[in-house]
């Protein structure tokens, strides 16, 4: 009977792994948080990074989600996975912080030790390849800030984060066909920047 | 396929996420029109271009200040909107839910404060003149209601006693028809049974009125918005 289970739906079993760690997390198992940025980090950090195109900005908001990812965490109800989760704690999270700087300056940064975030080229690219791929990334990044917010969210995280069509429908609590439109448009909105900027 | 594929279907027909029969059907309009054919192929530029970006890895000492943060405010919810998400079920709310929760309350609460303050003026003070002798216990008749003066108070007669408490005020017909016939009268409340009915101020008297009870089962603090001069 379990085993028929598991075969029938295989998101239960990530979303029971996701709950151990809520668990032990509601324990006071500091492991368990460890484990959940370890894994999630990157994933929080880029999608910062791409919905607001700054290495600092990225840097603060996904300090501030992962305190916030920390504080809720034992509410986690398991409804959905844990990764689809903390995508909608660091999304509106993003929106909410990334609206405001529009109304007052954004809050001075801690001190990081001259520590940035790290480009992570693929080291068997040439230097001139890096470099212009770097440029072009800039200039994609720079031009993907022109998006209107809902297009922009997902065009990052359909071509981005390369998440399927339904897991950004359940992220943004929209339809699925609101996620389709969404994505054609930002892309086509991206194309005509593209163009016109080259 | 009649006319031109929508700029949705070619994105969806990039990313394979239509149905097989829409997957041919799209492929079958590709291959017969060059303005699609050419459109799509700026869309897959762009798809390119974005799938070319670099991921970023987050700086090594964003762990630490995570953890420095944690060790700093133990993880507490911080802030109104912070604690109402965590009651809510731990997800943060949206910008938009957030603000418009905060006017909804802040309006209520306003609501709720005018409410208490026009509805039952239970702590405010009230100007009176004396009643002379010879107007005690003297009738008058108001829109067909009989009104008894009982020493400060005008009673309305032959009100039910388990009548469910009632308020009239000036912003009320019957209240605004009271005050025209009657010029002199300029406050009344129903408490219980009785209509309150209390003479124009000249030479002042103070009285408290009875404090009414809030329905609400709120006990409000001792405070008076506007206290007499």
């Amino acid at each position: 009977m379990q085993a028929s289970t598991a075969t029938l739906s295989p998101p239960m079993n990530i979303v029971e792994g996701d709950m151990d760690l809520v668990q032990r997390h509601r324990y006071g198992d500091h492991g368990a948080f460890e484990e959940i940025y370890q894994r999630h980090s990157e994933m929080v950090y880029n999608l910062a990074y791409r919905l607001c195109g700054d290495l600092d900005q990225a840097a603060d908001l996904s300090q501030e989600i992962f305190l916030r990812i920390y504080r809720h965490l034992g509410r986690f109800g398991g409804r959905s996975t844990l990764k689809t989760w903390i995508y909608r704690v660091a999304l509106n999270h993003c929106r909410s912080r990334l609206g405001r700087k529009k109304w007052w300056h954004w809050p001075l940064r801690e001190e990081t030790g001259g520590e940035e975030g790290v480009e992570l080229l693929d080291p068997r690219r040439d230097p001139e390849a890096r470099a212009i791929a770097g440029d072009d990334g800039q200039r994609v990044l720079a031009a993907l800030q022109q998006v209107p917010e809902p297009f922009r969210e997902a065009v990052v995280l359909c071509d981005l984060q390369e998440l399927p069509y339904q897991e950004i429908a359940e992220i943004l609590g929209v339809r699925i066909g609101t996620v389709r439109s969404r994505i054609a448009r930002g892309r086509e909105r991206l194309k005509d920047i593209l163009e016109g900027s080259s | 396929m009649s006319g031109h594929a929508t700029a949705e279907v070619l994105s969806a027909y990039i990313d394979q996420e239509l149905s097989r029969p829409q997957l041919r059907l799209v492929e079958t309009h590709i291959e017969a029109c060059e303005e699609c054919r050419e459109r799509l192929r700026g869309l897959r530029r762009v798809v390119g271009q974005l799938h070319r970006l670099e991921t970023v890895a987050p700086p090594p000492v964003l762990a630490q200040q995570v953890q420095r943060r944690i060790a700093l405010d133990g993880g507490r919810p911080k802030g109104l909107v912070e604690r109402l998400e965590r009651r809510l079920g731990g997800l943060p709310l949206e910008p938009s839910v957030a603000v418009t929760f905060a006017l909804v309350f802040s309006f209520a609460v306003i609501l709720y404060l005018f409410g208490w303050w026009v509805g039952d003026r239970g702590g405010t003070t009230v100007l009176v003149p004396p009643i002379s002798a010879e107007a005690n216990g003297s009738l008058v008749e108001v829109d067909g209601r009989l009104f008894e003066l009982e020493g400060d108070l005008w009673v309305e007669r032959g009100l039910d006693p388990q009548a469910p408490v009632r308020t009239v005020t000036v912003a009320e017909a019957e209240g605004l028809a009271l005050l025209e016939r009657y010029p002199r009268f300029v406050n009344w409340l129903v408490a219980g049974r009785s209509v309150r009915l209390v003479l124009e101020t000249g030479e002042a008297v103070q009285i408290e009125p009875p404090p009414v009870p809030d329905p609400r089962g709120w006990e409000w603090p001792d405070f008076t918005p506007f206290p007499p001069k």
